[in-house]
């Protein structure tokens, strides 16, 4: 087997202006947030972010300028708000918001899996949610002529998922929150694992969290220790919320996020440099679990 | 002999919400909803010990009973889950199929006919206020029998006369159960709403919102004067049934003792301060041993992590 690591840099290169980019992880945990800093660096332009549930993944990347359009059915901060850029971004049109509920994101994954065009279903009936999707339509099943909403198939073209471990083939454990990821390892064209911790595959099979992603659906392994952060690892750490409570702060007007994006983005060369920027190793001492 | 109870407006409709519940029931619960979580607590605590609670973080189904917590709520769920589940699976097989029971969703605005909405305040196109999303809100409501809705601020903001948009079925126009299947539709509308002033259901005939009871110290004019439509108001009113000394023990002493779930009527800077206030006692908490099954793997981790990060 071909190992598959690479550096950070090397990885974002998978991502293309335009793509359809697949967030793992689910609101504040789990989210590979290193991987959107380096890609926010890289000054990527134009992805349409789907995220199952997304909270500061999906909120820094519009802040940067990166996304032209969100295909999500929750962006927030959970208990602490909305999320500001998200916010702004779409109140004035400058993000197009590609409406979806948990069952349009679900199905509309596992329909791309069985190579369906779309898939039927009797939920958003009567709802408003048809009337901003013109993908979304009412029909008639052809078998029993009962009334059903048609949903498209989701087939993103590239996704990344932070993991806990990794082996350097790209199979990888991690435990909880399981989210979506193993559909979307599957279903899309690229794959870019984030792993706490990159380890032998002896090790990784003797990991107490089970294999979720294999090895013949990654295209590339990337280190990142604290590559969550300012999200959750279970078991690892928990979501920093004192960090948020400062991110939430910046976000309020444009140029304070991006006063933020310098200091913790642009002016960090690295993840090194990064976890420097919000106070060291020292600082983990308080989202440690 | 009666001692007084002190208890809140976040109190009382969490004991309404745990009083809905039947044993044995799996009951559903959704992105930060602490007061709907405290009141499966209190339901498994008192009359509904075989009930089991699907989590939305973790993806799995829990048995167990353990204090809310802001910073160890994913590592809590995880450590006593009982059957691990993935989020697609959840929502694409658990939910359609209609195994979780019960549920209680928060709207930002509700009709009188019960169709609510959690997508934006104002024009789609222009809103004043984009909000997070519907999540799994507009999924459930179209199938399910069983759905509850609380509203920890009881106003015209949100019992609005006519909706910004419909993230959420209810009984529509007030269409009745033929003219429901005629549509397609396989459940059949929701059942009540809980606010800080007091109990609604649907009257059966029209579908429309109806008073049913008005918490102890809520005057009738308290709840028309912050409803932005016309109630139905029976001829008999009742008075909520109180919380029990039994019940606000439970929630301050074992379910909650941090007070997440009165979060649910705040925001900005005393919301913030609560959080701050609370995210402090947990870890000061933490910080005595904390015995684990990840200790091997944490120390292996943090050893490595420290030597690549610095």
């Amino acid at each position: 087997m071909a190992g598959k690591t690479m550096k950070m840099e090397e990885a974002v290169g998978l991502v293309n202006d335009g793509d359809m980019l697949a967030i793992g992880g689910y609101t504040l945990y789990r989210k590979p947030m290193a991987f959107i800093r380096e890609l926010i660096r890289k000054g990527v332009k134009n992805l349409t972010a789907l995220s199952f549930a997304g909270s500061v993944d999906v909120d820094m990347l519009i802040g940067s300028g990166a996304v032209a359009a969100v295909r999500s059915c929750y962006v927030g901060m959970e208990y602490l708000g909305l999320a500001p850029n998200h916010r702004r971004w779409v109140e004035s049109g400058a993000v197009r918001l590609i409406e979806e509920s948990e069952l349009t994101i679900g199905v509309g994954l596992k329909a791309a899996l069985q190579r369906a065009p779309s898939v039927l279903v009797k939920q958003l009936l009567e709802t408003d949610m048809l009337k901003v999707r013109s993908d979304i339509r009412i029909s008639t099943c052809p078998l029993t002529s009962q009334r059903v909403v048609a949903l498209p198939a989701i087939k993103p073209n590239v996704a990344v998922i932070h993991v806990t471990e990794a082996d350097p083939f790209g199979n990888a454990c991690f435990e909880g929150n399981i989210c979506a990821d193993r559909e979307l390892a599957m279903v899309s064209d690229r794959v870019i694992l984030t792993a706490e911790r990159i380890v032998s595959m002896g090790e990784l099979k003797q990991s107490p969290r089970p294999v979720h992603v294999c090895n013949f659906e990654v295209d590339a392994v990337v280190e990142a220790p604290l590559g969550a952060h300012p999200t959750s690892a279970y078991p690892y750490y928990t979501f920093d919320l004192w960090h948020l409570f400062d991110y939430l702060d910046a976000g309020k007007s444009s140029d304070e996020f991006r006063r933020y994006l310098d200091r913790h983005v642009f002016q960090c060369a690295d993840e090194k440099a990064y976890v420097k920027q919000i106070g060291g190793t020292a600082a983990l001492e308080r989202i440690l679990l | 002999m009666t001692s007084t109870v002190q208890y809140s407006g976040i109190d009382m409709m969490c004991i309404c919400i745990s009083r809905e519940i039947k044993d044995g029931e799996l009951m559903g619960q959704g992105i930060s909803t602490p007061l709907v979580g405290a009141a499966y607590m209190l339901a498994k605590l008192t009359h509904a010990p075989n009930s089991v609670i699907s989590y939305t973080v973790g993806n799995l189904l829990s048995i167990d009973v353990f204090p809310l917590s802001l910073l160890y709520y994913e590592e809590n769920v995880i450590d006593q889950c009982l059957r691990h589940w993935t989020f697609t699976g959840v929502v694409s097989d658990l939910v359609p199929f209609g195994c979780i029971d019960v549920e209680a969703f928060r709207p930002a605005q509700i009709d009188m006919y019960g169709n609510t909405n959690n997508i934006v305040i104002g024009d789609y196109a222009k809103p004043k206020v984009r909000l997070p999303g519907c999540g799994g809100i507009c999924d459930a409501t179209s199938i399910w029998d069983r759905i509850y809705f609380y509203i920890p601020d009881h106003n015209r903001q949100v019992f609005v006369e006519k909706l910004d948009f419909r993230s959420g079925l209810g009984f529509m126009e007030g269409q009745d159960d033929q003219q429901r299947q005629a549509l397609g539709l396989l459940g059949k509308g929701p059942l009540k709403a809980f606010s800080n002033l007091g109990v609604m259901d649907f009257d059966e005939e029209t579908r429309r919102m109806r008073l049913v009871s008005l918490h102890p110290g809520v005057t009738l004019d308290d709840v028309k004067s912050n409803t932005g439509f016309e109630l139905i108001i029976p001829g008999r009113i009742e008075e909520t049934v109180p919380p029990t000394k039994q019940e606000i023990d439970l929630l301050n002493e074992t379910i909650d003792p941090y007070g997440i779930r009165m979060l649910e009527s705040l925001s900005g800077q005393k919301r913030n301060r609560l959080i701050r206030d609370i995210i402090e006692k947990e870890r000061n908490a933490r910080r005595k041993a904390h015995p684990s099954r990840h200790a091997e793997d944490r120390a292996r981790w943090l050893l490595s992590a420290k030597s690549l990060l610095s």
